[in-house]
């Protein structure tokens, strides 16, 4: 059995966002026919195309043309469609009153941008996004620059996001009878990775880490390895094991500890360093390179590898499942493949449903579900505040001591809004009984604890799933389960230098470059969200609850699939370097007047001779094979030399009508007053509750559902006594917990 | 006045007709110590100029159009008046669509989104009683002014100063949001948690119960006999339930026996003859033949070596003054022009915490003072919140001020230092052993300034204290919830930020004095003496005075054309003056026979919830908010939008007012809080850093004020000095 065992998907998407949102419900069993344009998918000719685009059939319709009545007996027959058309296209098309004609249908929408205006309407472009949404600045660099980001994490995160809005609304649809229009737009997957609107500028001139307690440090062979002590007690473990010539770090300031840390590191080998570290308990770990990572134990030890055979590419190699599932397991079965017409026919084959429901309570798509959330610092917390945001009814479940992250204030809040707050013992026998009481009541229960924590509480999936065996019950480690390493402590950083996202920000014979971005806390978060959106419709049709596993490990692959994805021949995926301007001269940032910037992402020849003209030389055209020319060759020089004196948004207005994609890098308080950005709702509002004001945005728009968070995040233990009185456990029972210091209110 | 309550010689010049707020008591107050002359800027220009010529200091309040027209921006003076000091405090900025608007606390409140700050019942933006930021703006540029006249003592120069309501705003409640992130919501009406909310007692009365640390909240419970826990769902009403069960006396003196920090809720009229102004001096009486006997509150700091005082009301200026005002005098010292902010050079020790103490250093830090930040092991209990914004600019020293060592080391920085500031609870300063008494042995000529909560003198002077139980004394509760009604606590720390900008305000003063009297002194202020000068205009008193505005739940306004209405999309401002605005309104908005129905007179009476409130509101609610605004502006009736924080921040008039700032945040990323508190010859005051860790700058600090490194070391070793 698989979770989305009978539900016809029609992708109508291209290139990355669409494509990999559809391949996350069809890995889980989902019936996916893509229709590609004729000429096929823009990607097409890329590796990323064989992994999007797995477990698939395609076809083939000129929606744009004569195939468009074509697409609406597929549409008629679709349990869910994926959509990336632009606002104009999807009014071009016709395609904007879905929900009245199909009323069962889940339109999945993800516009590669926003919803409004004109910059909505090109065609989609990480890099282009980012500056828009005044994200490239996030990023440190040495020159205090913008920073051109290999990883395309915004697109990864979209496609979590649409993906499990989508499994959101089939879980509603089970209820109401009703399909609905589920969007998140390019600017909505911003608000996955910021505090808020992701505004957030990085410190200037630190691409390795600001904080010597959480930076990459060069050892003495050469080799870099990151130091991830997040917390106070790991640094000082550190700075012990280091034989540092200071008690603890308290006792000299970050500029000396840094000058120590990184003149001690250089008196051994990497190697040596990762073995002190070990032995010492200090979450450290090495760069590793991003083409080696599939090959690795560690992915190994998640099954993170998937092969498929390509009749003239040979074996293709690329990202297994991410999400682990138990009962209802993904799987990689095969690349693309034609779908023959006999298959069209059977999608296109309808049966009657009868009339749909008329109305349906307004209400979250996950209204209903209870969620026991053991998540802390980002990933977990996160990954069940979103389904907070999603409408289910969260309780995190805290020790007397805290999630360690509550005294990083609006952090906290972030990862933590919308959910209601319980302190018990679990070391407490009746502590533990009352947990395992709430999870009989409960739908999840997600931790992202180390390893073997929830096992020693003894609140392990066996015992949860013995409570209650339609629990699905999750969780969110560093490395996995599987191998020597699991034990270890792990933070994000540490992910991003193994999985190569470091080294492939850094380029080739360079120094690795730190994220700001935590990605792969981000990455965890999402995937395992759309994760127990799938395990909860796998109980739909089995009846039965799961487990659920998912790593840092595994989303550092995940969100660097299409990078990843490779065989032997295969053109290679374009990597970075020092403060990274952008991967082509023809895709790239350049600095206009006054320190202002803009971004060229030309898509061919034809933009390429645009670009030329645009600027006052048409000669280069002929001068250069535009395209192929690198981001440091002369053509990029050229092209800095006849920008540098103008104004960024004059030059940007002159390469737009000359049809270039092309955009401003917007910065600082411009972003906050950008009428494009305001017309497309970007920034977090305050929205009154019943429980005070709470900031945050939908994680995905709902036409018919309600989302958000509807109470700002809960205080130590704030609703101890009110969730467990909830939860049906009795009046005398909850005094004597109270009495007995089981469960404690400490805010 | 602030000048004129601490000797300047203080000429007001009003126009033919006189000062437009000549009918309102709140003149009495305001003009005090002052004598006046009528001139028409428009036509006896050389009259005015000079007075300008023997001017230090001269002050406008025009919009930005009506100055330029006139020809009195400070560009325009500069050169012929080298010396002349220009403040200029116009009431919304100095450049975009508000900045014409006529000033007014109403519109403010509503533009800046103080409105939206204050909580409310109904979720709307309430109207402030008290003037607040008005003050907040007159506190400022006292201050600013006595800083530039600190600086051209040294150089001779006078500067450009503005001072705009704008920065009134940002004072009083200084944004501290993430970047594109919602601000803080508004408040509660009541307060916010258990420890720190208004209550009622058994008998209807009600008081306010600041306990705002962990120790306090724990002995207000021990004083309920609800220490073994009150009912865990919601302790505010398992108190509140208590407390019913006894008359409010009966708990104010338990928790007094329990030194819990409470104050009784009070009536602005009770406030003048309270022991705690009587005893402080905060009132002051003075005789006229006009109006009788007239009481007004007093000098709100004690100077303690050059005292302020309430020497007479303002009085039409005789021959001999204006002679006085301009009789050459010998021009101060060589003309030399510096840049930069005016407290270049000026070094601060800083022993503030919470909010009072630490943003007073904070708003000399914002005018370029050197302040040093000095708390103990334990730290600064208010860090989190809005520490940001108390604490920016300084750096860090931790100092363990209780051993020998520590005290000799603090000794040893007082020796260079100009000035040092507390707000420790009265009597602990003496304890430590660094009083002023102590620190003018070491050095005659520093400046000290303690900030209290009930002053230095009477019964409640050593009674510890917080800023909501004197808004709860001081009558600001009672009359924002209307007499009678339930009272309403405010959002924002109004008498903690307005003491900390007299705090600021002291400081400078006793800077000043000092170029002129060569020596230090000891001054003070005191959350009391602020939650009587904020509520100023309110509590001038004398025979026959018209009754000051009240407030009521959820207030909109005082009056059908000075009140909030609601539109389709938000809120708007809506203010008439007189005839001829209240006429544009009725014109306006469809409804010319409101005209007939009500003549001027009675509508600019007409209470804010009666039949023409009614009727205007029923006009407005279709109506989309920033047109039906602009076109009331356009026909001559004031009216301005009611923004959000939110809004406010997305706007772009208030940062091409350089009244946010954007910076990165260590801890935070990208930071919006309010820019700073005066524009120097155009350039906006802002802060170079963001607040210091607990004692990040302890070796910095103590190098530069010239210890050497083999004793920092030691200081170290013995944990004098630390780090958080």
């Amino acid at each position: 059995m698989t979770a989305y065992q009978g539900v016809k998907v029609l992708d109508c998407t291209q290139g990355r966002v669409g494509p990999l949102a559809a391949m996350l419900m069809a890995d889980f069993g989902a019936e996916v026919l893509k229709v590609e344009p004729p000429g096929g998918d823009r990607d097409a000719a890329k590796p990323a195309y064989q992994m999007f685009n797995r477990n698939k059939k395609i076809t083939t319709l000129d929606v744009f043309g004569a195939d468009r009545a074509r697409l609406d007996d597929l549409l008629a027959a679709a349990d869910v469609v994926f959509l990336d058309y632009t606002p104009k296209q999807m009014e071009a098309l016709g395609l904007n009153d879905l929900e009245s004609r199909y009323p069962r249908l889940v339109i999945a929408w993800c516009p590669p941008y926003g919803l409004r205006g004109r910059w909505s309407e090109m065609e989609p472009h990480h890099a282009t996004l980012m500056a828009l949404a005044g994200s490239a600045y996030r990023q440190s660099s040495y020159a205090e620059q913008p920073v051109y980001l290999i990883a395309s994490v915004l697109n990864y995160g979209q496609a979590c996001m649409i993906a499990g809005g989508a499994g959101a609304a089939l879980l509603e649809r089970r209820r109401s009878g009703r399909g609905q229009k589920v969007t998140v737009s390019g600017l909505t997957s911003l608000g996955l990775v910021g505090h808020s609107s992701g505004t957030v500028m990085a410190q200037g001139r630190k691409p390795l880490g600001a904080s010597p307690s959480y930076r990459l440090y060069k050892c003495g062979d050469g080799e870099y390895l990151f130091l991830a002590t997040l917390f106070s007690y790991f640094f000082n473990r550190a700075v012990k094991a280091m034989s540092l010539p200071i008690a603890s770090a308290e006792d000299a300031f970050p500029e000396e500890v840094t000058a120590m840390m990184e003149a001690r590191f250089l008196e051994k080998p990497r190697a040596e360093w990762l073995e002190i570290m070990k032995a010492a308990d200090v979450p450290a770990g090495p760069v590793g390179k991003r083409e080696e990572w599939l090959a690795s134990e560690l992915i190994a030890n998640n099954d993170m590898r998937a092969t498929l055979q390509h009749p003239k590419f040979g074996e293709i190699e690329m990202p297994g499942v991410a999400i682990k599932l138990d009962k209802t397991p993904g799987s990689v079965r095969h690349l693309p493949q034609r779908a023959t017409a006999d298959e069209v026919a059977a999608f296109a084959a309808t049966t009657d449903q009868g009339p749909a429901p008329a109305d349906a309570p307004r209400e979250g798509p996950l209204a209903g579900y209870r969620v026991l959330d053991m998540g802390t610092v980002i990933a977990g917390a996160y990954c069940n505040a979103i389904l907070a945001n999603l409408g289910a009814d969260v309780v995190k479940v805290e020790s007397a001591e805290g999630d360690p992250w509550r005294d990083r204030g609006i952090g906290f809040t972030a990862y933590n809004r919308g959910k209601r707050g319980l302190v018990v013992d679990l070391k407490q026998p009746e502590g533990r009984q009352t947990f395992l009481d709430l999870a009989a009541k409960s739908d999840v229960v997600l931790d992202n604890y180390r390893n073997g924590v929830r096992a020693r509480l003894g609140v392990d999936h066996a015992d949860v799933l013995a409570a209650n065996p339609r629990i699905i019950s999750g969780s969110i480690t560093t490395y996995g389960s599987r191998g020597e390493e699991i034990k270890k402590p792990g933070f994000d950083p540490l992910l991003q230098a193994r999985s190569g996202q470091q080294a492939a920000q850094g380029g080739d014979n360079s120094e690795p470059v730190f994220h700001q971005i935590a990605i792969n806390d981000f990455a965890s978060a999402a995937s395992a969200a759309f994760g127990v959106i799938t395990a909860l419709n796998g109980r739909e049709r089995t009846g039965e609850g799961q487990t659920l596993e998912t790593s840092l490990t595994s989303s550092s692959a995940l969100f660097q699939a299409g990078d990843l994805t490779t065989w032997a021949g295969a053109p290679p995926a374009a990597k970075g370097c020092r403060d990274c301007l952008g991967v082509t001269a023809m895709d790239r940032f350049y600095s206009c007047e006054a320190d202002r910037w803009l971004i060229i992402a030309a898509r061919h020849e034809a933009d390429a001779e645009a670009v030329a003209k645009a600027l006052g030389h048409p000669e280069w055209a002929t001068k250069y094979d535009m395209m192929a020319e690198p981001r440091d060759g002369s053509l990029a020089r050229e092209i800095e030399t006849a920008l540098a004196g103008r104004d960024r948004d004059e030059a940007v207005e002159a390469l737009f009508a000359a049809g270039v994609r092309t955009a401003p890098l917007r910065k600082g308080e411009e972003i906050l007053t950008d009428p494009w950005l305001l017309e497309n709702e970007f920034f977090d509002k305050v929205v009154e509750t019943p429980y005070g004001p709470v900031g945050g945005r939908p994680y995905a728009h709902f036409s018919r559902s309600v989302s958000g968070y509807s109470r700002p995040e809960p205080g130590l233990g704030e609703h101890s006594f009110e969730v467990v009185a909830d939860f049906g456990i009795d009046e005398d029972r909850v005094a004597k917990l109270g009495e007995d210091g089981v469960i404690m209110v400490l805010c | 006045m602030l000048l004129a309550d601490f000797g300047a010689q203080v000429l007001k010049v009003e126009p033919p007709g006189g000062d437009r707020a000549r009918s309102d008591p709140g003149y009495l107050m305001w003009n005090r110590n002052k004598v006046r002359t009528t001139l028409d800027l428009e036509t006896e220009r050389a009259r005015l100029d000079e007075l300008l010529a023997a001017a230090d200091v001269a002050v406008f309040d025009h919009t930005p159009k009506t100055l330029e027209r006139l020809g009195l921006r400070a560009e325009d003076l500069a050169e012929r008046f080298p010396r002349l000091i220009h403040l200029w405090t116009p009431g919304f900025g100095t450049t975009g669509p508000w900045s014409e608007l006529p000033t007014h606390h109403g519109l403010l409140t509503g533009l800046t989104g103080a409105a939206w700050r204050q909580g409310s019942y109904a979720d709307q933006p309430v109207w402030y009683v008290a003037q607040i930021i008005h003050h907040a703006q007159g506190v400022l540029a006292a201050s600013a002014v006595g800083a530039a006249l600190i600086q051209r003592g040294a150089n001779g120069a006078g500067r450009a100063v503005t001072v705009s309501g704008l920065h009134g705003m940002a004072q009083t409640a200084c944004p501290i949001t993430m970047a594109g992130s919602p601000g803080r919501g508004p408040g509660k009406p009541l307060g916010g948690g258990a420890s720190y909310r208004l209550y009622q007692c058994g008998d209807g009365k009600w008081f306010f119960m600041g306990t705002l640390f962990a120790h306090f909240f724990q002995r207000a419970l021990e004083a309920l006999e609800l220490e073994d826990g009150p009912d865990r769902l919601d302790v505010a009403a398992a108190i509140q339930r208590k407390l019913m069960t006894q008359p409010r006396a009966y708990w104010v003196e338990r928790f007094r026996a329990h030194d819990v920090p409470i104050g009784t809720v009070e009536s602005r009229g009770d406030l003048m003859a309270s022991e705690v102004i009587r005893a402080n001096d905060l009132a002051a009486t003075v005789d006229d033949p006009e109006y009788g006997q007239v009481e007004m509150v007093g000098v709100p700091a004690r100077l303690y070596g050059t005292p302020g005082a309430v020497r007479h009301l303002i009085r039409d200026a005789a021959d001999a003054d204006i002679g006085a005002f301009t009789a050459p005098r010998p021009e101060p010292g060589v003309l030399e022009v510096h840049e930069g902010p005016p407290l270049a050079g000026i070094k601060v020790l800083d022993l503030g915490s919470v909010i009072a103490g630490a943003y007073a250093t904070a708003i000399l830090a914002n005018l370029g003072a050197d302040v040093v930040k000095i708390e103990g092991m334990e730290g600064d209990p208010f860090r989190g919140g809005g520490f940001v914004n108390y604490n920016r600019g300084k750096r860090g020293l931790g100092l363990d001020l209780k051993v020998d060592e520590g005290r000799e080391a603090f000794f040893d920085m007082a020796r260079q230092a100009d000035a040092v500031l507390d707000n420790y609870r009265l009597g602990v300063r003496r304890r430590l052993g660094v009083d002023y008494a102590a620190l003018a042995e070491v050095n005659p000529r520093i400046v000290s300034c303690s900030i209290n909560t009930y002053g230095t003198k009477g019964s409640d002077a050593h009674q510890p204290g917080f800023d909501g139980v004197m808004q709860a004394r001081s009558g600001l509760m009672q009359s924002q919830g209307g007499e009678g009604n339930e009272p309403v606590y405010h959002s924002v720390a109004i008498n903690d930020v307005a003491t900390a900008a007299m705090g600021a305000f002291t400081v400078i003063a006793g800077l000043h004095a000092r170029t002129l009297t060569g020596a230090g002194q000891d001054t003070e202020t005191s959350l009391a003496a602020q939650g009587a000068l904020y509520q100023s205009g309110d509590l001038v008193s004398y025979a026959g005075r018209p009754a000051p505005h009240d407030g009521c739940r959820d207030c909109l306004g005082f009056g059908a054309l000075e009140r909030y209405y609601q539109c389709t999309d938000g809120w708007l401002t809506l203010v008439c003056r007189d005839a001829a605005e209240y006429t544009a309104v009725a014109r306006t908005l469809g409804h010319p026979e409101w005209l007939a129905r009500w003549d001027a007179e009675t509508a600019l009476a007409e209470p804010r919830d009666g039949a023409l409130a009614g009727e205007i509101a029923e006009a407005i609610k279709g109506r989309k908010r920033d047109e039906t605004a602009a076109a009331l502006l356009a026909a001559g009736a004031p009216s301005a939008p009611v923004l959000g924080s939110f809004e406010a921040q997305h706007t772009e008039y208030f940062w091409e007012n350089s009244y946010y700032h954007l910076r990165n945040h260590p801890e935070m990323g990208q930071v919006i809080t309010g820019r700073g508190f005066a524009n120097f010859d155009g350039m906006p005051l802002s802060y170079d850093r963001m607040e210091p860790e607990l004692g990040e700058d302890s070796a910095e600090v103590l190098s530069e004020y010239g210890f050497p490194h083999e004793r920092i070391v030691e200081l170290a070793r013995n944990r004098v000095i630390f780090r958080g």
